[in-house]
C-alpha cells in the first residue's frame, strides 16, 4: 500500500512538482544563508583556526575576541612557562600596521609577530619562500589575498624581494602564504617577534597573546584553569577562544539575528509555502482516503501513507535544496562570498524540512482521521 | 451473509437542527439474494446501507449481519469486518485516478494483508474474467464509464466478500449500459451465490432484483 501511497503522491505532477520546488526553495534558504553565516562566524575566528599548533591562548582579561588586542606584560610569558604541565610557551604579537602603498595611499593590514626561535603560529601554508625566510633582516610575509588585492600596485601583485614601507619603516617581502579570509578582510603580514615590536606602533606592552601547548596527558581545560589562578590573566582554550570570539560578535554585531531572521523567513516559506501545498494535496485526495476507511484501512495505515508521502518530499526537497546550496558554494568558492556548509548543517537544514513535512503532516493526518467515510456515499 | 434489521433508527444532529433518517425499520436479507432499496432523495436509502456496512452506528435497534450485532463490535473489528465481509461500488466510481486497473482493484486485498505480488495477480485475473483484461494496466482516466464500474465491481469482489453494497451504480452510466452492469451483478449473486444490496433511483432495473424495498422519510412503505 506504500508504493501506492507514492503513486498517488507523484500521481498529481503539478501539485507534486509544485511541493517539491517549494521545499527545494525553503531548503535551499535555511541552508545557503547558514553556510553563510557559518562562513560569516568562521571568519571572525580565522586566525585561531590558523594557528593550529597551541593548545592554549593566554591574553589579558579583558579581551573579548581574537582582534581586541590589549598588550601584557612580557613577563607573563614567563610565568606561564613556569607552571607544570606546559610543554612549551611562546609569544605572539598581534596589531593593526599601516602599509604604504607604491602609489602614496595607505592601507590598514593586521601585523603578526610570531616567535623568533620557533616560528611557531605562523602561516598555515606557504605559497612562495619558506618559513625560515622569516628570518631574514626586515622580512615580512604578506597573505595572497593581500598580495593580489589591497596590497598590488596597479594591479600587479606583490611579489618576492620586493620592498614596502611599514610605519615608516623598510619591510621586505620574503614569502607569499596563505591564510583564511578575515572578518575585516584586511591584508595579514607575517614577521618575527621581535622584528614586529620594532616596527609596530609603540606601546608600552607589546606581548598580545602567549601560546602554550599543554604537554601530552595534562587536560587543557584544567591548564586553563591553573593559569587563570595562578597568574590572574585570561586562558582559553583554542575552541573556548572561537566561542568567545563568535559570542562577542554575535551579541555585538546583530550578525546572528540578521541570519537568523532569513533563516527563520526559510522556515516559514516552507511551512506557509510548502506545508500549504502538502496539506491542499492530502485534502484533494480525501475522497481516496475516505474510500480506504470505508473499505477497511486502519487508522494506523492512513497515518503511514501520509508520513510516508510526507517524509519523500521532505526528502527530495532537501536533497535539490541542499545541492543547489553546494552548487552555489562551489561556484562562488574563489569570491569573496564566506560560505562553509559543514555537516551539521546538512543534518539542521534536514530537520528543519522534516519540521516543515511533519507540521503539514500532522493537520493532514487529523484531517483524515476526522474523515468520516460515510462520504462516500456522496456523488 | 444474513442481514437481519431490527427497529432500526437513526437521528443527525440535535435540538433543531435533527433529522430523523431511519424511523424504525424491520428488513431481513436472506443469503444470495438480491434486494433493491428505492426511494426518492432523503428517504434514507443511504443511511440504511451505511449502517449495514459498519460505516455508520444507528441510534436505537440493532443489525445483525450473520448473526453478529454490529453495534456491539468495537470500532478496530469493525473496520476487520469491513475489510472482510464487505465489498463497495460507488455511484461515482469512485477509483484512484493515479493507480492503474490492477492497482486499484488489488487494494482491498492488501488491505487483508495480501501481498501486493499476489493481489496484483489475482486483480488481473478478475478483470478479465470481467471482460477488461486489455485494460489491466491503463488508469481509470482512459476507460469509458461502463468499463469504469466494471473495475470497481472488480474490486468490490476481489477479497471474496459475502455483501456486496452498491449505491445507484447505474446512474453514471447510459442505459444500454447500465442494464449490462445490473447483468454482471445479477450474474454474480446467481453463480457466487452473494448477497447483493443496491440502492437506486433507476426504475429500468428493478427486473433485476429478487426483491424492492421503498423507502420514504425513513421508513419502509412497501
Amino acid at each position: 500500500m506504500f508504493l501506492y501511497a507514492l503513486k498517488m503522491l507523484m500521481g498529481d505532477r503539478m501539485k507534486y512538482l509544485g511541493l517539491v520546488i517549494s521545499l527545494s526553495f525553503a531548503s535551499f534558504i535555511i541552508s545557503q544563508q547558514g553556510a553563510i553565516f557559518v562562513g560569516v562566524m568562521q571568519r571572525t575566528f580565522s586566525y585561531i583556526s590558523d594557528t593550529s599548533q597551541p593548545d592554549i591562548w593566554v591574553m589579558d582579561p579583558t579581551v573579548q575576541y581574537i582582534d581586541d588586542l590589549k598588550g601584557m606584560k612580557e613577563t607573563v610569558l614567563y610565568r606561564v612557562r613556569s607552571l607544570q604541565g606546559i610543554e612549551w610557551a611562546v609569544p605572539l604579537y598581534k596589531g593593526i600596521i599601516q602599509a604604504r602603498l607604491a602609489n602614496g595611499t595607505f592601507q590598514t593590514c593586521v601585523f603578526i609577530g610570531i616567535d623568533d626561535a620557533t616560528l611557531i603560529g605562523g602561516p598555515p601554508r606557504m605559497i612562495q619562500g619558506n618559513l625560515q625566510d622569516l628570518r631574514f633582516p626586515d622580512a615580512i610575509f604578506v597573505n595572497e589575498v593581500g598580495a593580489k588585492d589591497k596590497l598590488a600596485s596597479k594591479k600587479v601583485p606583490l611579489k618576492i624581494g620586493d620592498v614596502m614601507e611599514l610605519n615608516d619603516r623598510r619591510a621586505y617581502v620574503a614569502g607569499i602564504c596563505s591564510t583564511s579570509r578575515t572578518f575585516q578582510s584586511q591584508p595579514v603580514l607575517y614577521t618575527t617577534y621581535n622584528h614586529a615590536t620594532l616596527i609596530a606602533p609603540l606601546v608600552r606592552n607589546m606581548l598580545t597573546f602567549v601560546l602554550v601547548k599543554a604537554k601530552k596527558g595534562v587536560n587543557p581545560e584544567q591548564l586553563c584553569q591553573t593559569i587563570r589562578a595562578t597568574t590572574g590573566y585570561a586562558a582559553y582554550t583554542s575552541w573556548g577562544f572561537k566561542k568567545l570570539t563568535m559570542l562577542y560578535y554575535g551579541k555585538y554585531t546583530g550578525i546572528v539575528i540578521n541570519f537568523g531572521v532569513a533563516i527563520f523567513l526559510g522556515f516559514i516559506i516552507g511551512v506557509a509555502i510548502a506545508g500549504q501545498t502538502f496539506f491542499n494535496f492530502i485534502v484533494d485526495n480525501m475522497r481516496y482516503f475516505a474510500i480506504f476507511k470505508a473499505m477497511g484501512a486502519t487508522h494506523s495505515l492512513l497515518i503511514k501513507m501520509v508520513l510516508l508521502q510526507a517524509a519523500l518530499v521532505s526528502g527530495i526537497g532537501w536533497g535539490i535544496g541542499i545541492g543547489v546550496t553546494a552548487l552555489f558554494g562551489w561556484a562562488m568558492r574563489y569570491t569573496e562570498l564566506s560560505f562553509k556548509l559543514p555537516w551539521w548543517l546538512y543534518v539542521t537544514s534536514g530537520g528543519c524540512l522534516l519540521c516543515i513535512c511533519l507540521i503539514a503532516a500532522i493537520f493532514s493526518i487529523i484531517k483524515v482521521i476526522r474523515i468520516d467515510p460515510a462520504i462516500v456515499f456522496k456523488s | 451473509m444474513k442481514v437481519i434489521c431490527k427497529n432500526l433508527k437513526k437521528t443527525f444532529g440535535e435540538g433543531p437542527t435533527r433529522v430523523e433518517a431511519l424511523r424504525g425499520i424491520q428488513l431481513e436479507v436472506k443469503e444470495g439474494e438480491l434486494l433493491m432499496i428505492m426511494g426518492p432523495s432523503g428517504s434514507g436509502k443511504t443511511t440504511l446501507i451505511s449502517i449495514i456496512a459498519a460505516i455508520l452506528t444507528q441510534t436505537e435497534g440493532e443489525c445483525l449481519v450473520s448473526n453478529i450485532n454490529l453495534n456491539h463490535l468495537p470500532d478496530a473489528e469493525k473496520i476487520q469486518y469491513r475489510s472482510q465481509h464487505i465489498g463497495f461500488v460507488f455511484q461515482a466510481f469512485n477509483l484512484v485516478p493515479m493507480l492503474t486497473c490492477t492497482e486499484n482493484v488489488a487494494i482491498p486485498l492488501l488491505f487483508n494483508g495480501t501481498t501486493k505480488k499476489d493481489a496484483e495477480q489475482k486483480a488481473i485475473k478478475i478483470l478479465q474474467n470481467l471482460g477488461i483484461g486489455e485494460k489491466v494496466h491503463a488508469t481509470p482516466d482512459l476507460l469509458s464509464g461502463g468499463q469504469q464500474q466494471r473495475v470497481a465491481i472488480a474490486r468490490a469482489l476481489i477479497h471474496d466478500p459475502d455483501l456486496i453494497v452498491c449505491d445507484e451504480p447505474t446512474s453514471f452510466l447510459d442505459h444500454e449500459t447500465g442494464i449490462k452492469i445490473m447483468e454482471l451483478l445479477r450474474d454474480i449473486v446467481t453463480k457466487q451465490k452473494k448477497t447483493l444490496l443496491i440502492v437506486s433511483h433507476d426504475p429500468r432495473i428493478t427486473q433485476f432484483a429478487d426483491r424492492i424495498v421503498r423507502l420514504e422519510d425513513g421508513r419502509i412503505i412497501s
